[in-house]
């Protein structure tokens, strides 16, 4: 007989305490002058045999039924002879590799028992029952064997056992049967050799790498031994900006798997932020389905906050929660350098653009303008730090200098945003900014029919737009919006776009594009075909060129460019630092490790937030690390044909063994004797009531 | 064990109170022959006021007795018959033996409430002229007061109370057994304990003084906690007169005990019974009055 929870079987010393209470009670009689104690000692000597007899059935059925809880809680199991295919492994002399998956997953509570412990207990009785040589491999994401050969040293892999634990990593039984593979090579050839998998039901039924030996017997041991595994799991998380909404809101999308055959009804889901409660829901999850759901945060902030999605926890908690940083919403630095600059404000260049982002219109300073008349000269190095977007407005030309800085500045991230005049120099542009124009220049045109009377007829206006582009997030159609009654009198035409580079973003009714979009390195350039003021059209007057110009400049800011870095347990990642950055990465626990650009950071064993900061304590960046999604999955749906490979065997519920919980009968023993216990104390009060009654 | 029976807190005041109370209607006969349920009437019919009974005329009856009303009536010989009328002669015997110095479940120990009954008897007895004498005892007679009447026997009798000390080891069957020889001329006895003796019955010793000619009554004091029996804890339970202690607990013994105690009590009313002496059971949380009172039978149940 074994148990399944041995340590509750400590509880049998709660066996002795009815009858040690009964002794302590008995321990001190205090004292009591008495007249009639000839009548008392006549009264003990006639009663107290037959009271004694009740007393000690009584003591005794307390202590019974405290044992029998005590042993139905450590749930007692009858484990019958093993059969099929595992028995017969078992009675070879054949060498052996135990392989027990270590991966999160086996965390996974079955009762009041993860499946690790019963992938330990199972490899125990295994090493008690091999007659062959053994080794043990442990198959976390980097497998590991306590012996590098198979051999006969069962203490030292019992003790490995022992101090083996769940990690929270992936799991890698492909890794862990390359490596014991590795180990039987060693063995002579004429021995038999074989390897047995522990592992849960999803694991196992994966495919796993075959053996060289085509003799090699490979045997999978289900540690669920045929119990239903289902899951839930956090298995995708999307955190963008939500500029339509407002400055300073994130989009959180996340998906949520399901891997078993009942639904899931309104299950509490809650995003957390710096550990606080910010947003609740339920969310009904179909079996073996998945479901996505959005949540809708602000942050006004300038610091980032840790945030994490949290589901009600299941029998496996790890791959319920995410974690992400909620990143403040930046204020964008802008530099437009006006071509075309005018003492009269209502003609200046950058008028409309000016009153767009002032403070007062987008609830805050979100957008920082600088202006700089220029005439294309090359800027210094002071005015194009920390830029975001830099605009080159109706600017007559570009000298090579000014068009190297600005190459540089796109291809690290930054963004260009080039707008039309009739100051615009097209020869020149197109020889200077050859590496960064969305399509070449080709020259100024006038809309529409000249002859034409019609002011209407004198202008085209922007018909087709590119509709899923970020830049039209804050329009639910942008040929409804007020973008489309632009009149557009002058245009710049442009040549044919040859290596398919750029993309035309809207398109006027004269099939000419207007906005053109071309991603050069880590940045993006945007060509406006039109002016940023009234010379050429419209534009800028129509109420909708609000929201654009501010999308607009959103999406070429590098910050939205760059994705947020996001690692898995255990595996190397990319630090989100500028070329030759160093910086020291604190962990969730405080851990510090130096972290470098361009060098891989392998210590992502922690799940959490990561920060990165430099010499200075200044923040230079940061990740999370979260769990890998294809490990929550524990059972296949078709898991009752297994995909194993020819000579590898399914082994289930105890590795082929019959087995029969016996806590059920202890549950039942205990019931009557709770019963029998009461109806004694019972008859006892009742008969000794009935005396008093009848005295 | 010279610890004396009272703190006996005689109020004269409360036996004057009983005496107004209780005075028309208390007759210690009444008492006897009440408590006797019939069983024994006086034999001795006398010159008196006090008709007795009818019986039929015999030659040599005194014609002077004859009920010449009822011959007239019934046209046969009636001689009519008195009881004899003359002063009551009234023993009071209080054991104070160890046993009677438990105070459990009341205010006053069962020897201060015995003394507090003999007191109220001997005022009423006294205020009707008869005579009392009380006799305390343990071991041994520990207070004599002859029977005697008049006005100054009580405040004789109230002394002797407060003189008396309880004793320590006592049978007080042995002791009565000596004590009943000694008491004279024919009397009523009231014999106040707690009859614990399981050695010689009290009852036993009642009927033979019964037998000397005396009429007996015997008023068995108990304690509320040897009735009932309230303990709860384990207790080593230790005697008053030397007995050797009993370990138990009390929860388990008591329906046991309280068995015994019935049987004993029962025991000693139906042998009084049989033999013709007096018995009532007094509590000691009992009012005095209330007991007075349930004493002359005119307290149902």
């Amino acid at each position: 007989m074994e148990f399944l929870s041995p340590a509750l079987l400590f509880g049998l010393v709660a066996v002795a305490i009815p009858p040690l209470l009964h002794l302590l009670s008995q321990r001190t009689p205090k004292p009591l002058l008495f007249p009639a104690i000839e009548l008392l000692r006549r009264a003990q000597r006639r009663h107290a045999r037959r009271t004694k007899l009740r007393q000690w059935l009584l003591i005794s059925l307390r202590s019974l039924l405290l044992g029998a809880l005590a042993l139905a809680m450590s749930r007692p199991l009858l484990r019958g002879e093993r059969t099929g295919a595992l028995s017969a492994a078992l009675n070879g002399e054949a060498a052996t590799v135990i392989v027990v998956d270590q991966s999160y997953a086996m965390s996974y509570r079955l009762g009041d028992e993860q499946l690790f412990e019963r992938a330990r207990r199972e490899a125990r009785r295994l090493l008690e029952e091999l007659r062959g040589p053994v080794a043990l491999v442990l198959a976390a994401p980097e497998p590991r064997a306590p012996l590098s050969a198979v051999g006969d040293d069962r203490a030292t892999l019992r003790q490995a056992l022992t101090e083996a634990e769940v990690v929270k990593g992936p799991g890698a039984l492909a890794d862990a049967l390359t490596l014991s593979y590795r180990l039987l090579e060693e063995v002579p050839p004429e021995r038999s050799r074989q390897v047995i998998v522990i592992s849960s039901p999803a694991a196992l039924a994966a495919e796993l790498p075959a053996s060289a030996d085509p003799k090699l017997r490979l045997l999978r041991v289900d540690v669920s031994e045929g119990e239903p595994l289902p899951n839930y799991s956090v298995s995708g998380l999307e955190l963008a900006p939500a500029p339509q909404l407002g400055i300073g809101r994130w989009q959180l999308t996340v998906e949520i798997s399901h891997w078993g055959d009942a639904e899931v009804s309104k299950l509490p889901i809650a995003v957390h932020i710096e550990d606080q409660v910010k947003v609740r829901g339920l969310i009904d999850l179909p079996a073996w389905g998945k479901v996505k759901k959005s949540f809708y945060l602000q942050h006004e902030g300038t610091e980032e906050l840790k945030g994490e999605l949290r589901l009600k926890s299941d029998a496996l908690p790890l791959d319920d929660r995410r974690s992400f940083w909620l990143e403040p919403q930046r204020r964008l630095r802008v530099l437009a350098l006006n071509g075309d600059p005018r003492p009269t404000p209502r003609e200046d260049e950058l008028f409309y653009l000016e009153r767009t982002l002032a403070p007062e219109v987008t609830g805050g300073p979100w957008f920082e303008l600088d202006q700089l008349p220029s005439e294309g000269e090359s800027l210094d190095a002071e005015s194009l730090a920390d830029r975001d977007v830099i605009i080159l407005a109706n600017l007559p030309r570009v000298s090579d200098a000014l068009a190297d800085q600005l190459s540089d500045f796109v291809k690290a991230g930054g963004g260009l945003w080039l707008t039309m005049g009739s100051r615009v120099n097209v020869d020149q542009w197109n020889q200077s900014l050859s590496s960064l124009l969305p399509q070449r220049l080709r020259g100024q045109r006038r809309a529409g029919d000249a002859s034409a009377r019609l002011e209407r007829r004198r202008a085209a206006t922007p018909t087709v737009f590119k509709g899923d582009h970020p830049i039209f997030s804050p329009f639910t159609a942008p040929n409804q919006s007020t973008l489309r009654q632009a009149q557009i009198r002058e245009y710049m035409l442009v040549e044919p776009s040859l290596n398919g580079e750029s993309q035309h973003l809207i398109t006027l009714d004269e099939g000419a594009p207007l906005l053109i979009e071309r991603i050069v390195g880590d940045g993006r350039v945007l060509l406006l075909t039109g002016s940023l003021d009234q010379s050429w059209g419209d534009l800028p007057l129509r109420p909708d060129f609000l929201p654009f110009a501010h999308s607009t400049l959103r999406h070429l800011s590098r910050e939205v460019l760059r994705p947020p870095t996001r690692g898995e347990w255990g595996r190397p990642i990319t630090l989100p630092l500028l070329t030759g950055e160093r910086c020291v990465v604190h962990s969730p626990s405080g851990r510090q490790r130096p972290g470098e650009a361009g060098r891989l950071f392998t210590e992502t064993r922690e799940l959490g937030h990561y920060r990165l900061l430099n010499e200075e304590k200044e923040s230079r960046g940061r990740f999370v690390v979260n769990l890998p999604a294809e490990g929550a999955r524990l059972i296949a749906k078709e898991q009752s044909t297994s995909t194993s490979t020819p000579t590898a065997e399914l082994q289930q519920g105890g590795g082929g063994q019959s087995t029969q919980e016996l806590w059920h009968g202890g549950l039942a023993a205990l019931f009557l004797l709770f019963l029998f216990e009461g109806f004694t104390a019972l008859r006892i009060l009742e008969s000794q009531r009935r005396r008093r009654v009848e005295s | 064990m010279s610890e004396p029976v009272s703190e006996l807190e005689i109020d004269p005041e409360a036996l004057s109170a009983l005496s107004r109370t209780l005075g028309a209607r208390f007759d210690p006969r009444r008492l006897v022959e009440g408590t006797l349920s019939g069983a024994h009437r006086s034999p001795r019919q006398g010159v008196s006021v006090d008709f007795a009974q009818h019986r039929e005329y015999v030659p040599g009856d005194e014609l002077r007795h004859l009920d010449w009303r009822a011959y007239a009536r019934s046209e046969r010989y009636y001689i009519k018959q008195f009881e004899e009328d003359r002063n009551l002669r009234a023993w009071l015997l209080l054991d104070l033996s160890g046993s009677m110095r438990f105070c459990g479940g009341s205010t006053r120990s069962k020897g201060a409430y015995g003394a507090l009954v003999a007191a109220g008897l001997a005022r009423l007895m006294l205020q009707q002229g008869d005579a009392v004498g009380l006799r305390a005892f343990h071991s041994e007679v520990c207070t004599n007061l002859p029977p005697s009447t008049g006005a100054a026997q009580l405040p004789r009798f109230l002394e002797s109370l407060k003189g008396s000390r309880f004793g320590a080891k006592a049978s007080v069957g042995d002791a009565l057994w000596r004590l009943g020889e000694g008491l004279g001329a024919r009397s009523v006895v009231f014999l106040l304990s707690d009859a614990f003796d399981f050695e010689r019955s009290v009852a036993e010793v009642a009927l033979r003084i019964q037998g000397g000619g005396h009429q007996v009554v015997l008023l068995q004091i108990l304690d509320p906690h040897e009735i009932s029996f309230p303990y709860q804890e384990m207790t080593l339970f230790e005697g008053l007169e030397d007995e050797s202690p009993v370990t138990g607990d009390p929860r388990s013994l008591a329906s046991a005990y309280r068995e015994e105690l019935d049987r004993f009590c029962e025991t000693l009313r139906l042998r009084c019974f049989e033999g013709g002496v007096g018995y009532c059971q007094l509590r000691t949380d009992e009012p005095l009055e209330r007991a007075f009172l349930r004493l002359l039978g005119e307290v149902s149940g």
